[in-house]
């Protein structure tokens, strides 16, 4: 996908008005056509979760149960350490944008130093993920525990896919520039895999507030 | 590019060598800032004793949509670039709501009282506020933004590739059938 991209990013600086009837490239507009039909995705994935959401009648569940006012079962949920990895990706975007800037001024050594610290804070984010689902999975919730593991599963598994190939996508892009196959005529490139990356950081979050901070 | 920038260009091997941030950088940076805090605030929310159910809800989800608007207008340029791009994004937003509409009807949320919360209708109602707003208000044109030099015309009418584009280079590019 990076080499086509590539590709298509060859035309980026240099031919500023692209010969399209919008102006804009088609690449870049095929992106936002598609991060469009990513919101239909996610739409449905976290709308079932919230219909399935208090469903279920066996746990474990995220967020504290209560019967009456009286505590029926702890919530396995671990809110500041689903914080950290949050804040962990929406910094990722920071950094993101940074590469994109510095590739358009021709900053190809701070280039480097952003997208890989983005394709890296983008790996200590899955790294979270792996290591909440591990201890979920301890805690006896699976796939088919009950409405709530399967939904949970569901939508922040599909989510974390789409941050996987995110990272795939950021260390092509930092591996070509080093073999100096990258360079600033082609920053639209870079600038088509950023509108990804940002997206998956405008999914999680509200897939962090609807999911676990609203019990 | 902007001239401050090429004042940063090494003539020799043609890399930039200025400052490792410039301005538009630094508003990056601010609005990173800005996203750090709230996420705070959002956090600090959850744990308040007295702060629960829908209003709990209303707050959590008025931040995250001020986050989410803030990324894709900032970060993703949404603020700065065609109208076009922004309405095709909008576009899936609302459909989706609708599809979250669908599935709550579908699961007998008109039926099922405990469906009817107020957290799912303000969560509709907000994406779609949010989507109307992003529809209709007109693109932000930022002074010495490279988004601008790329002649890609108008950001505000939305009769994108057509009448003239004063003041942009390319326009001859751009307008190849005109």
């Amino acid at each position: 996908m990076t080499a086509a991209i590539l590709e298509s990013g060859a035309h980026g600086a240099d031919d500023h008005g692209h010969a399209t009837s919008t102006g804009v490239s088609n690449e870049k507009v095929g992106m936002w056509a598609f991060l469009g039909s990513e919101c239909l995705l996610f739409g449905a994935l976290i709308a079932t979760f919230l219909v399935y959401n208090g469903r279920s009648i066996n746990g474990p569940y995220l967020h504290d149960k209560f019967e009456n006012g009286k505590l029926v079962e702890a919530g396995i949920v671990d809110i500041p350490f689903t914080s950290a990895s949050s804040f962990i990706l929406l910094m990722s975007s920071l950094t993101m944008v940074l590469a994109h800037s510095a590739i358009k001024r021709n900053d190809m050594r701070r280039f480097r130093i952003w997208i890989f610290a983005t394709a890296l804070l983008g790996s200590m984010f899955i790294g979270g993920q792996i290591f909440e689902f591990t201890q979920f999975l301890s805690e006896g919730l699976g796939m088919s525990t009950n409405l709530f593991g399967s939904s949970f599963y569901v939508l922040t598994g599909f989510h974390g896919v789409h941050v996987t190939l995110g990272i795939v996508m950021l260390l092509s892009l930092w591996n070509l520039s080093r073999k100096g196959r990258i360079n600033q005529q082609k920053h639209e490139a870079v600038e088509i895999v950023g509108l990804y990356w940002h997206f998956v950081d405008v999914v999680w979050i509200v897939i962090f507030t609807v999911v676990y901070l609203i019990p | 590019m902007s001239s401050t920038t090429t004042n940063h260009i090494d003539p020799v091997t043609g890399e930039y060598n200025g400052p490792a941030f410039d301005e538009h950088d630094k508003r990056y940076l601010r609005v990173a800032a800005i996203l750090a805090l709230i996420t705070a605030v959002e956090i600090a929310a959850s744990y308040i004793e007295g702060l629960k159910g829908g209003a709990l809800a209303a707050v959590l989800m008025t931040f995250g949509l001020v986050k989410f608007v803030a990324v894709a207008a900032e970060f993703m340029h949404l603020k700065f670039d065609q109208v076009v791009l922004r309405r095709l994004f909008v576009m899936g937003a609302i459909l989706a709501s609708f599809c979250y509409i669908a599935i709550l009807t579908a699961m007998g949320a008109l039926e099922t009282p405990r469906l009817v919360l107020p957290a799912h209708w303000l969560i509709f109602l907000a994406g779609a506020t949010v989507a109307i707003v992003m529809w209709v208000v007109p693109g932000e044109k930022a002074a010495g933004h490279d988004h601008d030099d790329h002649g890609h015309g108008d950001h505000d009418s939305g009769d994108h590739g057509h009448g003239d584009h004063s003041g942009h280079d390319h326009a001859d590019h751009s307008h190849a059938s005109h």
